[in-house]
C-alpha cells in the first residue's frame, strides 16, 4: 500500500524517503515570490524570509489535477493507496483529494481528513507507516488512521496571533484578539478547528504549561506517544523536549520543523505538542 | 378645595406632572423589571411614552378640551414604547372616546375612561397576566367607579385612586410568582401609580417635597438572576401599520404563532403592533402585506439584557469581579475578562454594599472577587460572607496580581479549576509602584522630600526621586531578577504622555533582554503600578 499526504504533514525529507511516502505540496506566495512548500523551499531559509519581509504571506492548495497525478501510477499498477491531510477546516487540500479521488472509480485509494495539521497530521502519518510496515492489511491500516484523527491531541502556541487572524485560521481563538496585554495564547485544535486554551504572559510559564499538560495524561495512560515541533524557536523546544522526555511512560515519535506553509499561517516563534495514548 | 372639573389646561398639566414623577422614578422602574422580560426599560418606555403624548399636546395651534385630549391620546398611540408603554396609551386614547365638543371633563368622565381603557388593554395585550399593570388599572377603575358614585370632586376621586393603585402594586408578587421571586413589585403597575402620583403631588402643590416610594420599602428587591426567560423571542418588535380594513383579531391570530407579548391597539385605519419574536423579518413580512409599515423599531432584548450585566453573557460558569480605581485600568480589566469591575482602590474603598450588590448583579451563582489592595480584601471577604452566591476572593494585593490572575482565567473552565490557575498566576508576579510623597519624612534610610516620587517593592521604600520616571528606574532595578522576561509599566493620570517614550527607550537599554510594555493606567493615587514576571 502507498501513503500520500501534502506538504502540510511537516515530515522532513529523510522521513518520506525512509518510510516511502508520497507527498503532494501546496504552494506559498510572500510577495511577488512563489514557492513549492518543501520542493523549493526549506523551513529555516523560509523563517528568515519571512521575518524580512514586509509582504503578509498567502498559501493555495493542490489542484485536483495534482492528486490526479499523484495517485495515477498506483491505481494503474492497483496498489491501494491511503490519502491523508489536513484539516478540512483549515485547507481545500483535502477536498481536491476528494475531487481527484473521484476520477478513479475503479481503484482502492481511501482519502481520509486527519482533523489535524502539521506535527499532528506528521505523527498520525508515521503511526499508520509503521503498521502498515509490520504487514497489516490496508483496511486496518485505514481504520486505525481514522481512529487516531479522533485520539491525537495538538496543543500549540503562536508568539502573535496576527498570522491566524490575517490567514483566516483563528477560528474560536478570536476570543483572545481583544486582549490588550501582550500574551503568548496557548491554543489547541479541537475537531480539525484553533480553539484558545489560555493566555500566558512569560515563555517560562508556557513551557510549564506544555509540561503539565503532558504530564497530566502521561499520568492516565499506560503510554503516550509524543510529536513536537517549532518554527524559529528550537532553544526553547528543545528546552521542553528534554522536560518532557523525563516524563515517565512517554516515547517520541519524531520532532520537525513548522514548514513554508503552516508557518505562514501560524508565524515564526511558534510551539506545538501532540500526543496520543498508546 | 374641591375641583369639579377638568378643562383643557388642566388636563395637560396633570399629564405633564404625571410624567415628570415617571420620569423621576424611571430608573428604579427600570431597575425592577423583571416581566415578562428582564429588559430593563419599563420606566423609560413609559416616560417616553407620556413624553410623546405631551409633544402632541404642545404642537397644537388651537387649543379646545377636544383638541388637546385627542393630541395625546393620538401621541401616545403613535410613541408607545413596550408593553406598559401601549397599555398606558389605552388609557389616554379611552379619555379621548367621546370628546367630541365636550370642553370639560367630570370626576364620572374619568372613572368611565378608566373602565373603558382596562377593557381595551385587557384586549390589546394576547395573554393578559394577572399582577402586572392591568392588574392595577383594572382596579384602580373599579374604585374609581364607586367612588364618582356618590363623589364629584376630582381630587378626591385622584386620592382614592392613588390608594387603590398603590395597595394594587402591593399585590402583584403575590398574582405573580416571577415577581416574588426577583423581591420587586411589577414595574408596569408602578409606573402607573407614579403617573397618577404626579398628578396628585400637582394637586396638593407637593411636587417638589413629597417623599419617594422607596421608602414604602417597595422597591428593595433587584432583578434576580434566577428568573428565566425565553429568549427565543428575542427581537422586541414594534411598528405601525396604516391600512383600510385592519382587523385586529385577525393580526393577532397570524402574529400568535410568531412570537409572545402580543399587543395589537389602534383602528381599522391605523394600529400599533408590539411582539417579541425570533424573527422580526417575518413579523414585518406579514404586516407589510396589509398596509404600509412605518416606524419600525427591533430591539435585540438579549443584548439589552446583556449590556446592563456590562456586557457580559448570559450564562457564564464563573464571574470575575475586580476592583480598580482609573479607567485605563477598568479597561484593562473588562478587557482581560472581568464581569464587572466596581471602583475602589488605595484611596477609595468600596463598600461591603457596593461589593454585595456587584455579587448580585453579576450573571453567574459562582464568583471570582480580585480586590486587588490589601485594603479592600477584608471587606470583599465581608461582602462574599452576605450572599447566598458562591464566592472566592482571592488575595491579590496589587494591579498586577490581578491581572495576572484574570489572565489565567477561563470563560469556560470549570470554577475551582480557574481559582487553582488564577492563585498559581498571581504569586508569579513581582509588583511595585512609584507614589507621590506628601511628608519629609526619613524612611528605611531613605530621605524622602514632599512632593517626590517614592519607589515602593515588597512593602519597602527602595528610593525616591523628584522625578517620577528616575523613580521607576530604580525601583525596577531592585525588582528584576535574570529569569525575569517583562517589565510591565501602568501610568497613571497625571503622567505626561511626553515622558513616556523617553522612559520606555530608557528602560529598554537598561534592560535589553527584557520585553518593556507599557499600558495607562489612569489611576489617581500612584504614578506608576510595576510588574516584573
Amino acid at each position: 500500500m502507498k501513503i500520500i499526504t501534502d506538504s502540510t504533514a511537516d515530515l522532513s525529507r529523510d522521513l518520506y524517503q525512509k518510510h516511502d511516502i508520497g507527498m503532494v505540496p501546496l504552494t506559498i506566495h510572500l510577495g511577488e515570490r512563489t514557492w513549492l512548500d518543501f520542493h523549493d523551499i526549506e523551513p529555516d531559509e523560509y523563517y528568515t524570509m519571512l521575518r524580512k519581509s514586509k509582504a503578509f504571506p498567502t498559501t493555495s492548495q493542490p489542484s485536483p489535477q495534482d492528486f490526479i497525478d499523484a495517485f495515477t501510477p498506483f491505481a494503474a499498477k492497483g496498489e491501494p493507496v491511503l490519502s491523508i491531510h489536513i484539516s478540512s477546516k483549515l485547507s481545500g487540500t483535502y477536498q481536491s483529494a476528494v475531487l481527484a479521488r473521484s476520477h478513479f472509480p475503479e481503484a482502492r485509494i481511501e482519502v481520509v481528513d486527519s482533523l489535524q495539521a502539521s506535527l499532528g497530521l506528521g505523527m498520525i502519518i508515521l503511526l499508520c507507516a509503521e503498521k502498515a510496515s509490520l504487514g497489516a492489511s490496508f483496511e486496518s491500516v485505514v481504520d486505525f488512521a481514522r481512529e487516531l484523527t479522533r485520539k491525537v491531541k495538538t496543543y500549540f502556541s503562536v508568539d502573535s496571533l496576527e498570522y491566524l487572524h490575517r490567514g483566516g485560521r483563528i477560528g474560536k481563538a478570536q476570543a483572545f484578539l481583544g486582549t490588550f496585554m501582550k500574551i503568548k495564547p496557548l491554543l489547541k485544535l479541537v475537531e480539525g478547528e484553533v480553539q484558545p486554551v489560555e493566555k500566558i504572559r512569560t515563555s517560562e510559564r508556557l513551557v510549564n504549561r506544555f509540561v503539565e499538560l503532558v504530564e497530566n495524561e502521561a499520568r492516565e495512560s499506560s503510554g503516550l506517544q509524543l510529536s513536537v515541533a517549532e518554527s524559529d524557536n528550537s532553544d526553547v523546544m528543545t528546552g521542553l523536549l528534554e522536560r518532557l522526555m523525563k516524563i515517565p511512560g512517554l516515547s517520541l515519535v519524531h520532532r520537525c520543523k513548522l514548514g513554508g506553509v503552516i508557518t505562514s499561517h501560524g508565524g515564526p516563534g511558534t510551539l506545538g505538542i501532540s500526543f496520543v495514548k498508546a | 378645595m374641591a375641583i369639579l372639573y377638568c378643562d383643557a389646561k388642566r388636563f395637560k398639566q396633570t399629564i405633564v406632572a404625571g410624567a415628570d414623577w415617571v420620569c423621576k422614578n424611571r430608573d428604579q422602574l427600570n431597575k425592577i423589571n423583571v416581566f415578562p422580560v428582564p429588559d430593563g426599560d419599563t420606566g423609560t418606555n413609559m416616560f417616553l411614552t407620556l413624553m410623546a403624548a405631551i409633544r402632541e399636546m404642545e404642537a397644537l395651534k388651537e387649543i379646545s378640551l377636544e383638541t388637546t385630549v385627542k393630541a395625546a391620546a393620538w401621541g401616545g398611540l403613535m410613541g408607545a414604547r413596550g408593553n406598559s408603554g401601549i397599555i398606558l396609551s389605552q388609557v389616554l386614547s379611552s379619555l379621548a372616546d367621546g370628546i367630541e365638543g365636550r370642553d370639560r371633563l367630570f370626576a364620572q368622565d374619568i372613572a368611565f375612561a378608566l373602565s373603558r381603557a382596562a377593557k381595551k388593554a385587557y384586549k390589546a395585550i394576547l395573554r393578559p397576566v394577572e399582577g402586572t399593570i392591568l392588574t392595577v388599572i383594572r382596579e384602580t377603575a373599579e374604585t374609581a367607579e364607586e367612588v364618582v358614585k356618590t363623589e364629584k370632586d376630582l381630587a378626591l376621586l385622584l386620592d382614592e385612586m392613588v390608594r387603590s393603585a398603590r395597595s394594587s402594586v402591593e399585590r402583584t408578587p403575590l398574582l405573580l410568582p416571577i415577581l416574588k421571586e426577583a423581591g420587586v413589585v411589577d414595574a408596569g403597575g408602578l409606573g402607573f401609580l407614579n403617573f397618577l402620583e404626579g398628578m396628585v403631588f400637582l394637586i396638593q402643590g407637593a411636587i417638589k417635597t413629597s417623599g419617594t416610594i422607596e421608602d414604602e420599602g417597595m422597591l428593595n428587591g433587584t432583578v434576580s438572576d434566577s428568573v428565566e426567560h425565553h429568549w427565543n423571542f428575542r427581537y422586541c418588535t414594534e411598528f405601525i401599520l396604516k391600512g383600510s380594513r385592519i382587523s385586529e383579531d385577525t393580526i393577532k391570530d397570524a402574529l400568535i404563532p410568531m412570537g409572545d407579548s402580543i399587543v395589537v391597539v389602534g383602528d381599522s385605519r391605523l394600529a400599533r403592533i408590539h411582539i417579541h419574536t425570533g424573527k422580526p423579518e417575518e413579523v414585518l413580512r406579514y404586516a407589510s402585506t396589509l398596509g404600509q409599515v412605518s416606524s419600525i423599531k427591533v430591539d435585540d432584548m438579549l443584548v439589552q439584557h446583556t449590556a446592563r450585566f456590562e456586557d457580559s453573557t448570559l450564562t457564564k460558569a464563573t464571574s470575575v469581579i475586580a476592583i480598580v480605581l482609573g479607567d485605563g485600568l477598568k479597561e484593562l480589566f473588562y478587557n482581560t475578562g472581568a464581569e464587572l469591575v466596581v471602583d475602589g482602590g488605595p484611596t477609595q474603598n468600596p463598600s461591603t454594599l457596593d461589593i454585595i450588590e456587584a455579587i448580585e448583579t453579576v450573571t453567574s451563582s459562582n464568583v471570582i472577587i480580585l480586590p486587588n489592595d490589601k485594603n479592600v480584601y477584608p471587606v470583599a471577604l465581608q461582602a462574599a460572607e452576605r450572599t447566598s452566591k458562591k464566592v472566592t476572593v482571592l488575595k491579590t494585593s496589587s494591579v498586577p496580581e490581578g491581572l495576572s490572575a484574570l489572565l489565567a482565567y477561563m470563560d469556560d473552565g470549570i470554577f475551582e479549576e480557574n481559582i487553582g490557575r488564577m492563585e498559581q498566576a498571581f504569586k508569579n508576579v513581582k509588583s511595585g509602584e512609584a507614589l507621590p510623597a506628601i511628608h519629609n519624612v526619613v524612611l528605611g534610610g531613605v530621605e524622602v522630600r514632599s512632593g517626590d516620587s517614592i519607589g515602593i517593592y515588597q512593602g519597602k521604600i527602595r528610593c525616591s526621586r523628584s522625578n517620577a520616571e528616575e523613580t521607576v528606574i530604580r525601583l525596577v532595578e531592585s525588582m528584576v531578577d535574570p529569569s525575569d522576561e517583562i517589565i510591565t509599566l501602568f501610568y497613571g493620570d497625571s503622567i505626561e504622555k511626553s515622558d513616556l517614550e523617553t522612559l520606555k527607550s530608557t528602560l529598554q537599554s537598561h534592560f535589553q533582554d527584557k520585553t518593556v510594555e507599557l499600558y495607562c493606567g489612569g489611576q489617581p493615587y500612584a504614578h506608576y503600578l510595576i510588574s516584573v514576571e
